[in-house]
């Protein structure tokens, strides 16, 4: 056995079983997470699971797994001992027994860096996408920029490029996609565990730019977990509006008496998008990936690594301006590897867990125009890490973390443009708190940056300016207050302060750049980007039903952003010249979501987003690409435990509220229908996701879509996933 | 292995490597027989090209201008060559022949109307400057000689 049961003076350990509510059978596959750490791992095929070294206290334990209701559990670790339990999840309604509780947050102690949405299990494969931006859209505050679809990327409250930091087991993912339109986000979903969107004073462990949010992908490349059993999963894909297939492969194996190794991998093809228009040419992709990660377990801890490499060959659809007729394939590949450890505490200092990680990551792309010249290449050498101590909760104070990260960023671009070879160097200390005292919780995080840009070159552009050294600084923070005024409601305050440094692009970019339909010029004298956030926010949970309700402001110092001028390039007069701006910007908007059950079988639930943007600046001209009023309403219907149908519309309003040279955009309302089911079979669980989008065929455009004017969003199309966990 | 990694690809951008050189073209101006009639500076066009309905114009030779508008002829030894888009080929069409050199060309009268074109200038396989349109008015009586359609 690789545990003992008995610990050191301020660890226990915990022993569980996952039951089915109504029948008591054990289920397999659960998802286990103890929230208050970054310990996670699934069930046997017997419902079993066990953690050892959980710090002595109070915990939570959250279990997902489809069909039945996402559950909270509190649990008391004593020291020296350990807890067996029996956990039992329903289908929809909560038990309570034993030292279980309802799983509602009020009464839950606010976990660290807990998501504000959660995509995983039934929810993560419904609505599994070719990308991370498709399948997280029509959330509340989220929608989508695309390019045909390869590239797109999410945009939160309207907030988009690194303002929404895109992260891959809580560490950026080295790629350009912030940067431009066209360059896609080199993650692929299918080998996805689960995404989080973190966003408030938990976005200061990760970065102080994040105004949106934070969308960290969990993939797992380096196991924290040494699993008892073997286990894995085998999942495809299939897509009729691409002829599109995907295939997916993970594995996590126990070795020896302490390792554990996880391997996965996926590949997906797709052709050219068909529409009810025609076919949108040159929108075809190809991508695979893999890694393969490797730990050794301890009762203190855990150290391990891992590898991994993406390939992708994407095609960007013909410029509507005539800047290129034929669109532009691009290719691109990123290699990394990571190392993590984590030693759990014991020292008297009340040290809980000490974190350090590295990554190393290589990203490459080059964009092919259709005679298969290079129109433009780009290159990024990224080593980033840092680390993280958390501290044992005492009295009011729940979490805490105190910390430090670095980045090192070395940048090249080729091709037709003039943008020089830069070194950039980043560093930031962070701490992080989350108290509860009575019906009061609190959140506060502070962050100190600095940033040093440095081109390869000195020189002056009569365009960009001059070219050197530039040096950033700031602090940010941030400041949550919820408070219980019923057991069923909550209401709250958030404040946030950003800073943002502007980045390579934006201040040394000069050329022409066909794949995102523009002349690009930069502004060498940008100052960085400072904000105040604000929102206020209420909640009402009742069972598995709930209403949120959020409104939110932000005022942005110097918003960043590249301005159409209009103009023609004089040098390319094929493209639009755009030139990086710093202009004041107000944002503001209101988010809602509910989930309600008319009866044990059929709920209702939705989301709806607004955000209005203006630069005061310009007598409170619009500001470009805000997405409209959008939303999603559904209707469920669950007969059987392992049996759920879907009708939803997804809508939006007209945008007319535009900036210069941008073009409104027609409102429209689009019908989906989908399903899922799970078999157990053979002791393997099996699940099928059945859906049909844009069930009528309709014709309707997103604002945010580029190439919205050459044609329309995709057609009809049935989507298959079929998952197998073993 | 994964330290061999790191190690090993601590200096290869694959990015980093020597840029092509690219022309400094801002502008051009076309010449007929050594008359200027179309001009492209500053992001600006001015003059337009006449010829008569299967007619050909006399040699046309291109000089393009750097950013201070001083003239420039682009070394073909780097890889540089003209080139040209006509919006409807109905209306005109641009006849190059080899023995006059790589920087002229003659502009044929195909149908009657108006058309526009846009010079370029192509570097290995891609387009450094793309000129705004300037405009062709092919006319039954315009100027030019006959046009010996044997000659293609």
């Amino acid at each position: 056995m690789l545990y003992t049961t008995t610990a050191s003076a301020q660890f226990g350990a915990l022993a569980g079983r996952m039951l089915d509510a109504e029948s008591s059978d054990p289920i397999g596959w659960v998802t286990v997470l103890v929230e208050d750490t970054e310990r996670g791992q699934m069930t046997d095929g017997q419902g079993g699971f066990f953690f050892a070294a959980l710090p002595a206290g109070r915990h939570v334990i959250q279990a997902l797994h489809v069909g039945y209701h996402d559950t909270h559990f509190a649990v008391e670790i004593t020291a020296n001992d350990t807890a067996h339990v029996d956990f039992h999840i329903g289908h929809r309604e909560l038990h309570l027994e034993g030292v279980h509780i309802e799983g509602q947050r009020a009464d839950s102690p606010v976990p660290l860096y807990k998501p504000d949405i959660s995509f995983s299990g039934n929810k993560l494969r419904q609505n599994l996408s070719q990308t991370i931006a498709e399948t997280i859209d029509y959330e509340p505050g989220i929608a989508q920029r695309s390019m045909g679809p390869a590239p797109a990327r999410p945009v939160l409250r309207g907030l988009s490029g690194d303002r929404l930091l895109i992260l891959e087991d809580g560490e950026r993912t080295g790629d350009l996609s912030a940067t431009s339109s066209d360059h896609a986000v080199a993650v692929d979903p299918m080998t996805t565990q689960r995404i989080e969107i973190v966003r408030g004073p938990e976005t200061m462990v990760y970065g102080s730019n994040a105004l949106g949010g934070v969308i960290n992908v969990r993939r797992d490349y380096v196991p924290v977990e040494r699993p008892r059993n073997a286990g894995g999963s085998v999942s495809w894909q299939g897509e009729s509006s691409n002829s599109g297939l995907s295939l997916g492969l993970e594995r996590i194996q126990p070795m020896g008496n302490t390792l554990a190794l996880r391997a996965d991998g996926s590949w997906r093809t797709a052709e050219d998008v068909l529409t009810p228009r025609g076919r949108l040419v040159n929108t075809g992709i190809q991508t695979s990936n893999a890694a393969l990660g490797l730990s050794t377990v301890h009762t203190r801890g855990y150290a391990g690594g891992a590898l991994g490499a993406y390939r992708s060959e994407y095609g960007i659809p013909p410029d509507p301006n005539g800047g290129h007729s034929n669109g532009v394939t691009i290719e691109m590949e990123r290699q990394h590897v990571e190392f993590r450890a984590q030693w759990r505490g014991g020292m008297r200092i009340g040290l809980q867990s000490l974190d350090v990680h590295h990554a190393f990551s290589r990203y490459g792309h080059a964009e092919y125009e259709d005679s298969r010249a290079l129109g433009m290449e780009f290159g990024v050498l990224t080593h980033n890490g840092g680390a993280q101590m958390r501290w044992t909760p005492s009295g009011a104070r729940q979490r805490s973390a105190l910390g430090f990260w670095y980045e090192y960023r070395n940048y090249a671009a080729a091709g037709l443009n003039f943008t020089p070879n830069t070194e950039e160097y980043a560093g930031a200390i962070f701490s992080y708190s989350a108290w509860q005292h009575g019906p009061w919780q609190a959140q506060s995080a502070l962050r100190a940056d600095v940033r040093h840009i440095q081109p390869d070159e000195v020189r002056y552009s009569q365009r960009v300016g001059p070219i050197g050294t530039r040096k950033f600084s700031g602090v940010s923070g941030g400041l949550s207050l919820q408070y219980q005024l019923q057991t069923q409601i909550t209401a709250g305050a958030t404040l946030m302060r950003i800073f943002r440094a502007p980045g390579i692009e934006e201040l040394f970019s000069e050329g022409p750049h066909l794949a995102s339909y523009a002349y690009e010029v930069g502004n060498s004298s940008l100052d960085s980007e400072r904000a105040w956030g604000m929102e206020v926010f209420f909640e009402f949970r009742r069972d598995g039903d709930y209403m949120n309700i959020a409104l939110f402001r932000n005022q942005i110092d110097s918003y960043i952003f590249p301005k159409n001028t209009g103009q023609r390039s004089w040098r390319r007069a094929d493209l639009f010249l755009y030139r990086t701006a710093g202009l004041d910007a107000i944002m503001r908007g209101a988010e809602a979501s509910f989930s309600w059950h008319f009866t044990t079988q059929w709920k209702t639930a939705g989301t709806l987003s607004y955000v209005q943007g203006i630069l005061p600046e310009l007598e409170d001209e619009a500001m470009p690409r805000i997405p409209p009023l959008q939303g999603r309403i559904g209707l469920i219907y669950e007969p059987l435990e392992a049996l759920e149908w879907t009708g939803s519309l997804r809508w939006a309003t007209a945008q007319k509220q535009i900036g210069p040279f941008e073009t409104p955009t027609e409102g429209y309302a689009v019908m989906d229908l989908s399903g899922q089911y799970n078999l157990y079979w053979r002791d393997h669980l099996h699940t099928f996701s059945l859906s049909l989008q844009n069930a009528t065929d309709a014709v309707y455009r997103k604002h945010l879509n580029r190439i919205k004017e050459l044609f329309p969003e995709p057609g009809r199309s049935v989507r298959l996933l079929h998952k197998v966990f073993f | 292995m994964a330290l061999a990694l790191v190690a090993g690809c601590g200096d290869d951008n694959p990015a980093d490597h020597d840029h092509d050189e690219h022309a400094e073209a801002f502008g051009f101006v076309l010449y007929n027989s050594g008359a200027e009639v179309v001009r492209y500076e500053q992001g600006v066009i001015t003059g337009e090209l006449d010829v008569g309905l299967e007619k050909e114009t006399a040699l046309l030779t291109v000089r393009f201008l750097n950013e201070e508008g001083d003239s420039f002829t682009p070394d073909t030894d780097d890889g540089f060559s003209l080139g040209w888009e006509v919006t409807d080929s109905a209306i005109a069409e641009v006849e190059w022949h080899e023995e006059d050199g790589l920087w002229a060309f003659h502009v044929i009268g195909e149908g009657l109307g108006e058309t526009t074109m846009v010079i370029k200038l192509n570097h290995n396989g891609h387009a450094d400057f793309v000129s705004l349109p300037f405009e062709i008015h092919v006319t039954a009586d315009g100027p030019g000689e006959d046009h010996d359609h044997d000659d293609e």
